[in-house]
């Protein structure tokens, strides 16, 4: 028991691209796959582990993230998923995508799904338009090129101005 | 110096973040796993947002066609137009509902665009063909698909070839299939890794013993919606599977004659319980129970129980349900607290020596609206010399949808909060019991149901009642000086 007890609180740190450091224990860590491996290979603990591609500020939230789905048991599935619905709630989508870019790249399944979920609810049913406004995508069709990618694929734009 | 510049570059990249196109940064296939939860109607409009957008939907590999509000024609041009269009190497998921009629053809051809490519997960939905004749049977090359991992199978016929290898299947799942005799037990025995098997409103009619050798298979789910007197009996041989939900009403008997294994075990009725759905209630399957760690049950069962714990004539079946013990740690009850209720709860109690956690679902019972007529007020004290040395190890006791019940008073507006503590008196007798004999709680939660008409001036009632209610709670005695209580 003593010995197990020793081995959660077993800590590594983690270092963001803009340089700020994290302490995180080791079970919260393993939440991410990409650490885990890390941790499995030879990769000793004691170590700072760099995470190049991720601020701060994202990974501060994802290790949020990390830290309760590791300390709720199982059987607390109802309390993660109203704490994972709170988590994304009035996010803007700079740090959502930052998010999803970090989960991703350390490989967390649960945060990956929730916040791709999470951006593929702001496309669904919405015109074009506004997708382009709320993702800053920059249209580069000509008025006239528009009108024909529109008339390709005219059956998917049935109902939408 | 090099600390204020870093600080200003970090400035400025915030301020670039603002506007900059998100989606353009994303590595192909994390764009493709958003576009993966949005239905291709929705993965084709991205064509038009710029160039770059122009083709991406042709690669997408999840291609999902819910039912569209549109004529049946309108419904398979549609997905016939995408299917025939689209240039990805890899399909990983197919999901296809539509209204079928007699597109039997063009639904073969849809499925063999999904085995050349690899497919990984197929759902399919043939709705609105009600007529046995006119249904499609599945393509049977389906079973010869080794790249498949989930299969999802709904309102259609299905002849299972002799030759199956669908090696790599871990989820199968059928909704109004018939199956022929020893069919699925063939096709079973053929999938090596399957993990998880559900059934909804499936027919076995021909073949009853549904066996489950696999070692594999953890969850078998049963879903049935229909209830009738001709109860056919299925008996269950599955001796490894760790997990059984069923849910709904049930038109067959299930016998489980093997499940040793069982570990989760959930019977819920769909809709409100009554006697006539006791679908899995029949009592020899009680002792499958035994090693469960994880139960949840409805009224039915309970009441199946209640039933058996009365009839103290038969001393021989009472004999055999005294013995059994059972290892639960969490247990969930979906119940009205009413008499008939009250020894099953009291049996399941006093026989899970391990039970931690205690949810109690409060539901309105149909059957029994007399709640106040019988001396139930003091069944729980009367239980109390049995239970000196049991509860031993509950440390979490959760009651939902309190005052559920109430709402039998509806039509008198004039009820005053003295005549819904009344109704409540049950509950709060059972309540007072927990507290008095739970010797290691730490928590009592209660929640009440959020929409109650308490009549006029229902807020101040309701306020009133909580009042009363969270002060009465706290007065009760309390085995465990420790218990937080929680009332909202």
């Amino acid at each position: 028991m003593a010995s197990s007890i020793e081995n959660n609180n077993e800590k590594l740190t983690l270092k963001s691209s803009d340089g700020e450091e994290f302490l995180v224990e080791k079970h919260v860590a393993l939440q991410s796959t990409l650490l885990q491996n890390m941790l499995d290979s030879d990769c000793s603990s004691a170590d700072v582990i760099p995470l190049p591609k991720i601020d701060a500020r994202t990974l501060a939230l994802v290790l949020g993230y990390c830290k309760k789905h590791a300390d709720a048991s199982s059987s607390k599935q109802g309390e993660l998923n109203s704490f994972d619905s709170e988590f994304l709630k009035d996010m803007d989508m700079g740090a959502l995508f930052n998010l999803v870019l970090a989960a991703n790249f350390m490989e967390i399944k649960g945060l990956l799904d929730i916040a791709a979920q999470k951006i593929a609810d702001t496309i669904k049913d919405k015109p074009h338009q506004e997708v382009r406004e709320i993702f800053h995508v920059e249209n580069d069709y000509t008025p006239e090129e528009e009108a024909a990618v529109r008339e390709e694929n005219r059956w998917a734009f049935e109902g939408f101005p | 110096m090099e600390g204020t510049k870093r600080k200003r570059k970090k400035m400025e990249d915030h301020d670039v973040v603002e506007k900059r196109d998100c989606l353009a940064e994303l590595p192909e296939p994390l764009l493709h796993h958003i576009l993966s939860y949005l239905t291709m109607k929705d993965v084709i409009r991205t064509s038009v947002l710029a160039k770059r957008w122009r083709y991406t939907w042709l690669y997408v590999p999840c291609l999902t066609f819910p039912a569209l509000k549109k004529t049946r024609s309108e419904e398979v041009a549609f997905i016939n137009k995408s299917l025939l269009v689209h240039k990805g190497s890899k399909v990983q998921k197919l999901d296809i509902t539509f209204k079928y009629h007699t597109e039997a053809g063009l639904v073969d051809s849809w499925i063999q665009f999904a085995l050349t490519r690899n497919v990984n997960q197929l759902y399919l939905d043939f709705r609105g063909c009600h007529s046995l004749k006119s249904k499609y049977t599945l393509h049977d090359t389906i079973f010869r698909c080794r790249s498949l991992t989930v299969l999802s199978v709904k309102r259609c016929m299905i002849k299972f070839p002799v030759k199956i290898k669908l090696g790599s299947l871990k989820t199968l799942s059928f909704e109004e299939v018939n199956f022929d005799v020893g069919a699925i037990n063939n096709l079973l025995s053929s999938c090596s890794i399957l993990e998880e098997l559900s059934f909804t409103a499936c027919n076995f009619a021909n073949n009853p013993d549904l066996v489950i050798m696999n070692s594999g298979v953890k969850t078998l789910k049963i879903r049935e919606e229909n209830y009738s007197r001709n109860l056919t009996t299925v008996e269950i041989d599955a001796p490894f599977i760790l997990s059984l939900e069923s849910e709904g009403i049930f038109s067959k008997r299930y016998v489980i004659k093997r499940m040793e294994s069982l570990r989760s075990v959930s019977f819920v009725c769909s809709k409100t319980c009554w006697e006539l759905c006791s679908h899995f209630t029949n009592l020899e399957n009680l002792a499958y129970l035994c090693h469960v760690k994880d139960l949840r049950m409805c009224s039915c069962y309970i009441q199946a129980i209640s039933s058996t714990e009365n009839q103290t004539q038969d001393c021989r079946e009472k004999h055999v349900i005294d013995l059994i013990s059972f290892d639960v740690t969490c247990l969930w009850i979906k119940a009205g607290l009413i008499k008939s209720e009250l020894p099953g709860i009291a049996y399941i109690l006093s026989h899970s020596p391990n039970v931690e956690t205690l949810i109690i679902s409060i539901d309105k019972i149909r059957g029994e609206e007399d709640t106040n007529n019988f001396r139930e007020n003091e069944y729980w004290k009367l239980q109390e010399p049995k239970f000196v040395n049991l509860l031993c190890n509950l440390k979490d006791v959760k009651i939902y949808n309190f005052m559920k019940n109430v709402r039998l008073l509806d039509s008198k507006p004039m009820s005053t909060t003295d005549d819904f503590l009344a109704h409540l008196r049950n509950d709060m007798n059972f309540l007072r019991f927990l507290l008095k004999n739970s010797k290691a709680l730490e928590k009592m939660t209660v929640t009440t149901i959020k929409k109650v008409n308490f009549g006029r001036n229902s807020k101040s009632k309701k306020r009133m009642l909580l009042f009363q209610l969270t002060q009465e709670l706290q007065a009760f005695p309390r085995a465990s000086q420790a218990a937080q209580i929680s009332f909202n």
